[in-house]
C-alpha cells in the first residue's frame, strides 16, 4: 500500500512538473509582454499555432526540429501582428488579443482538417527524453527531476535567463521602464517603441513554444483546440506570480499540479464525474485572479498605447 | 560670460489639430543666464521646450546652439547636447528606486551588467559637487514630492546637462520648498548652469530669473530685463490688458450655522492602517467663504468626496442645515440644497460625450420640468439651456455639440451655471480655476463673490493659495488629511506655507 502511495505521488509530481512546461512558456511570453506594457491576450492563439505547425513540420520532414522552428515562426508573426495592430494601429489590445486567441482556433482546426482526415491520424516524430543516466537512479528525485525532455529544461532555464535579463542588465531595466512609464523612458532616451515590439514578439515566440511542446513532447498529435484553454490560464498564472519570473514559474507548476491531480483523480475512478475534476484547474484560475494573492501590482502603463508627438 | 548666445530658436512654428502652438517664435537664450518663459496656460511656453527637448517636432523654423544648426531633436540627442528638462509631471517611476531611476537610459560600463554600484559612485559624485544630499535606495514613492524635484534635477545633472528647463517647477512645492528650490537654481547658475525657468506666476519669476520673455497665444510678446520691468507690467504683458490683483469682497455677514464636521476619519481601503482623513473638525456658516489650503494629495479630494456624499467616512459625523447627513446620498444632499463644483471637471463635473444641453440637467433631469415621468422633454431643456448660456456668457456654436469641444473656461462656465440655478444654499466647491485663464479665472472668482453676497455657503478647497487667500474669509489648512491651522486673509504666506509644509501645526476645533 505504502508502495503504491509512494508511486503515485511521483507519477503526480512528475506530471505536474510535464503540465506546468507549456504554461511556463506562456506565461513568461505574456509576463514579457505585459512589462512593457502591452497585454497579450492571444497567448492561447499562439500556443495552438505553435502546437499545430510544430506537429505538421514534423509530421512532414519527420524532424521535430523543423516543427518546432515552424511553430516559433508561427508564434513570432502572430505577436508581429499583435505588435503591429497595438503599437502602431494603436487597436484595442483587448480586442486584436482576444482575436488572435480565436483565430488560433479556428486557423489550426481548418488546417489540421485540410491535411486529410483518416481513421488514423499521423502521428508526429516526438522529442527525445534526455537520459541523464545514474541520475535517473536517484530515488524519488531521479524519477521526478531526471525523465524529461529538453523543453523542460529549456523553460526552466528560460526562467533564469528572464530574471537574469529583468534585474541584472541596463536592457532589462530599460525594458521594465518601457511598462511602467513610456514617457519616462523615452526622456531617457529608451527606444519605446522598439522595446515594444520586441517584447511582444519574443512574447509571441515562447507562448508558440509552450504549444509545441504539447504536440512535439506529449501527444505527437494534433486535435482541435489541444491547448485547452492553457493559454488563458497563463494570463492568471501571471497574474498570480506577481509579474515575476520566480512567481511564475510557481504558479505555473501549481496548475500544472492542479492539471496533474485532476488527471490522476480521474484514473483512480474514484466515481467523482470528470467533468468537475476538469475544472480543478480553472477554479484554481479563478480564485488566484479574485486577489487570494494579496495585491498585485501590474506594470502602470499596461494597456496603454504611447502616443509620440 | 553673460551675453554670448548659447541657444538660438529661430521662426519656429508648431500647430496640433485645431491649434497653433507656437506661431514664429524666436528667442535668444545666453549662457550662463536665468531666463524665465512667462506666459498663461496654453501660451506655449512648454511646448516650445519640448520642441527643443525632441518631444515634439517643430513644423518649421530652427534651432541653433552656438551658432550651430541643432537638427534631428530626439531626446537622446537632446541630452548629447547637454539639455536637461525637468517636466511638469516628474518623469520618473514610482516603483523604481532614486539609483534606477537615475541610470535609466545610461550605458553601462560592462555591457550588459546593469553595474548599479559603478552608478551610485558616479551619481554620488555628481551629488557631492553640486551639494545635494539624496537617498539613492529609496522607492520613488516612498519620497516627498520635492525630493522627487530634486531627483529630477541630479538627474538631468547627472546626465551632463549644461542647460536645465524647469515646467512651472513650484505648482507642487509648498512657499517654503519653493524657495529651497530656487536657492538650489541660484547655486547652481553659479557653477555656471544656464536656467530656462517656465512659470505663470510673476512674483517667482522677478524673484529668480535675469531675463524674462513673455509668450501669449503662442507667440513670442516681448524679452525684458528683470531689473527694466516690474509685475505690474508683466502682467498685463502677459493677459494683454489690466489685470485686477485684489477684489473688494466685502465684510461677510456670517449668520447661521450651515455646516458642521465633527472627528472625521477616513481609512485607506487598501491599507487599514493608513488614515487619508483623521481627527477633522470644522464648521462653516451662512454666507462666508471658509477656504481650505494645502498641498495637493493631502486629503482635500477625500474631505470633498465625503462632504457631497460619494464616499462615506470611516467615523465622525457631518450636519447640514441642523440635520446628520453623515449617511445621506448624494441626491439627498442636492435637494437639501447642495452644490458641488468639483476639481476635475472632466470626468466628475461633466460627461463629455454629451451635449452642453444635456449637461445642464444632470442633477435635474428627473425633476420637472424636464421629465414627465417618463420621457426627457426636449423643449423645456432647450430652453434652460439657452438662457443658461446666454447667462453665463458661455461661448458655443450651439447648445447641441458635445461639451468636450468647448474650452476649460467654457466647460467651467456650464457647470457653474449648471451649479447656481439650481436652489443652491451651500456650495462646495473644489479647484474652481485649474488650468483656466485669467480672464475666465477672474470670472469664475467673480461668479463665486456674488454668491456669497447672495447669502450662499461656500467652502472652498484650492491648492492655488493665492485663490484662497483672495476669496476666503476664514482659511483652514490641510497637510496629511488634517486641519493643522487656522488662518484669514491678513495672515502672511510664509505663515500659511509653514502649515502648508506640516512644520507649524496648531489644534484646531470648532
Amino acid at each position: 500500500m505504502e508502495n503504491f502511495m509512494m508511486t503515485t505521488v511521483i507519477t503526480w509530481l512528475t506530471m505536474s512538473i510535464r503540465m506546468a512546461t507549456p504554461l511556463l512558456f506562456a506565461s513568461l511570453g505574456g509576463m514579457l509582454s505585459q512589462k512593457a506594457g502591452i497585454y497579450n491576450f492571444g497567448l492561447e492563439g499562439m500556443m495552438l499555432c505553435g502546437a499545430y505547425f510544430g506537429y505538421y513540420g514534423s509530421y512532414k520532414t519527420g524532424n521535430p526540429w523543423i516543427g518546432l522552428l515552424l511553430g516559433m515562426l508561427s508564434g513570432a508573426l502572430l505577436g508581429l501582428l499583435l505588435a503591429f495592430t497595438s503599437i502602431k494601429l494603436r487597436v484595442s489590445q483587448l480586442v486584436i488579443g482576444l482575436g488572435i486567441g480565436i483565430l488560433g482556433l479556428g486557423l489550426t482546426s481548418f488546417l489540421f482538417r485540410l491535411i486529410g482526415i483518416s481513421d488514423t491520424v499521423p502521428a508526429a516524430t516526438l522529442f527525445k527524453k534526455i537520459d541523464f543516466g545514474a541520475l535517473k537512479e536517484i530515488p524519488f528525485i531521479g524519477a521526478v527531476l531526471f525523465t524529461h525532455d529538453w523543453m523542460v529544461y529549456f523553460a526552466w532555464a528560460l526562467v533564469i535567463l528572464t530574471a537574469l535579463f529583468l534585474y541584472r542588465t541596463t536592457q532589462g531595466l530599460n525594458f521594465r521602464a518601457v511598462g511602467e512609464n513610456p514617457q519616462a523612458a523615452d526622456t531617457a532616451g529608451v527606444n519605446v517603441i522598439l522595446y515594444r515590439y520586441l517584447a511582444v514578439i519574443v512574447s509571441g515566440v515562447l507562448a508558440s513554444l509552450g504549444g509545441a511542446y504539447l504536440s512535439l513532447t506529449q501527444t505527437s498529435y494534433f486535435t482541435e483546440n489541444l491547448t485547452a484553454g492553457r493559454g488563458w490560464i497563463a494570463i492568471s498564472a501571471i497574474i498570480l506570480g506577481k509579474y515575476n519570473p520566480w512567481g511564475v514559474l510557481l504558479a505555473s507548476l501549481l496548475f500544472g499540479a492542479a492539471d496533474a491531480a485532476q488527471m490522476q483523480i480521474q484514473v483512480m475512478s474514484l466515481g467523482i464525474p470528470y467533468q468537475f475534476l476538469l475544472m480543478i484547474p480553472y477554479i484554481l484560475a479563478m480564485v488566484a485572479m479574485a486577489g487570494v494573492v494579496g495585491k498585485v501590482r501590474s506594470p502602470a502603463a499596461m494597456g496603454k498605447p504611447y502616443i509620440k508627438h | 560670460m553673460p551675453d554670448q548666445v548659447y541657444l538660438t530658436f529661430k521662426n519656429i512654428r508648431k500647430s496640433f489639430p485645431g491649434v497653433i502652438a507656437l506661431d514664429d517664435v524666436s528667442l535668444d537664450i545666453h549662457r550662463g543666464e536665468i531666463h524665465a518663459l512667462l506666459g498663461e496656460n496654453g501660451a506655449g511656453k512648454s511646448t516650445l521646450m519640448n520642441v527643443l527637448c525632441g518631444l515634439y517636432h517643430q513644423d518649421s523654423g530652427e534651432i541653433y546652439f552656438e551658432g550651430e544648426k541643432y537638427e534631428h531633436n530626439t531626446p537622446k540627442n537632446a541630452i548629447a547636447h547637454g539639455i536637461g528638462m525637468i517636466h511638469q509631471h516628474f518623469m520618473l517611476i514610482p516603483n523604481f528606486t532614486v539609483l534606477e531611476n537615475i541610470m535609466l537610459g545610461q550605458t553601462s560600463p560592462k555591457p550588459p551588467s546593469l553595474e548599479k554600484e559603478y552608478f551610485r559612485r558616479e551619481i554620488l559624485k555628481v551629488a557631492d559637487k553640486f551639494g545635494i544630499t539624496v537617498d539613492l535606495d529609496k522607492l520613488v514613492e516612498e519620497i516627498s514630492v520635492g525630493m522627487m524635484q530634486k531627483i529630477e534635477i541630479l538627474k538631468a545633472l547627472y546626465k551632463g546637462a549644461e542647460l536645465l528647463i524647469l515646467d512651472e517647477p513650484t505648482s507642487v512645492l509648498t512657499p517654503q520648498e519653493s524657495q529651497e528650490l530656487f536657492k538650489m537654481l541660484t547655486d547652481l547658475n553659479q557653477k555656471g548652469t544656464t536656467i530656462i525657468f517656465i512659470s505663470h506666476k510673476l512674483n517667482e519669476v522677478m524673484q529668480i530669473s535675469e531675463r524674462i520673455s513673455v509668450l501669449r497665444d503662442g507667440k513670442l510678446v516681448a524679452t525684458v530685463n528683470k531689473k527694466d520691468t516690474n509685475q505690474h507690467e508683466l502682467s498685463k504683458l502677459m493677459v494683454g490688458r489690466e489685470v485686477i490683483g485684489k477684489y473688494d469682497k466685502g465684510e461677510s455677514k456670517c449668520g447661521q450655522e450651515v455646516l458642521r464636521i465633527e472627528d472625521l476619519a477616513l481609512k485607506d481601503h487598501h491599507n487599514l492602517h493608513r488614515n487619508l482623513l483623521h481627527n477633522i473638525s470644522f464648521r462653516v456658516c451662512e454666507g462666508e467663504i471658509v477656504g481650505i489650503a494645502g498641498v495637493d494629495e493631502n486629503g482635500q479630494k477625500e474631505l470633498a468626496e465625503i462632504i457631497s456624499g460619494l464616499r462615506k467616512p470611516t467615523s465622525g459625523r457631518i450636519t447640514m442645515f441642523d440635520k446628520d447627513v453623515t449617511q445621506a446620498t448624494t441626491r439627498q444632499l442636492i435637494e437639501m440644497g447642495m452644490s458641488y463644483i468639483p476639481a476635475d471637471r472632466r470626468n466628475q463635473g461633466l460627461v463629455m460625450d454629451f451635449s452642453l444641453a444635456e449637461n445642464t440637467i444632470l442633477e435635474t433631469h428627473y425633476q420637472k420640468p424636464f421629465t414627465n415621468g417618463i420621457s426627457l422633454q426636449k423643449n423645456a431643456i432647450a430652453k434652460f439651456a439657452t438662457e443658461l448660456v446666454h447667462e453665463y456668457d458661455v461661448r458655443t456654436p450651439s447648445i447641441n455639440v458635445p461639451v468636450k469641444n468647448l474650452s476649460g473656461g467654457n466647460q467651467q462656465k456650464v457647470i457653474i451655471g449648471r451649479e447656481f440655478s439650481k436652489k443652491t444654499l451651500f456650495l462646495l466647491v473644489m479647484q474652481p480655476t485649474w488650468g483656466l485663464d485669467v480672464g475666465a479665472i477672474e470670472y469664475v472668482h467673480k461668479k463665486l463673490l456674488e454668491a456669497r453676497a447672495n447669502g450662499i455657503t461656500i467652502l472652498l478647497i484650492s491648492t492655488d493659495l493665492e485663490e484662497v487667500r483672495k476669496l476666503s474669509d476664514r482659511i483652514l489648512v490641510m497637510y496629511e488629511g488634517e486641519i493643522v491651522g487656522q488662518a484669514d486673509s491678513e495672515t502672511s504666506i510664509e505663515e500659511i506655507g509653514l502649515m502648508m509644509a506640516g512644520s507649524k501645526k496648531q489644534a484646531v476645533s470648532l
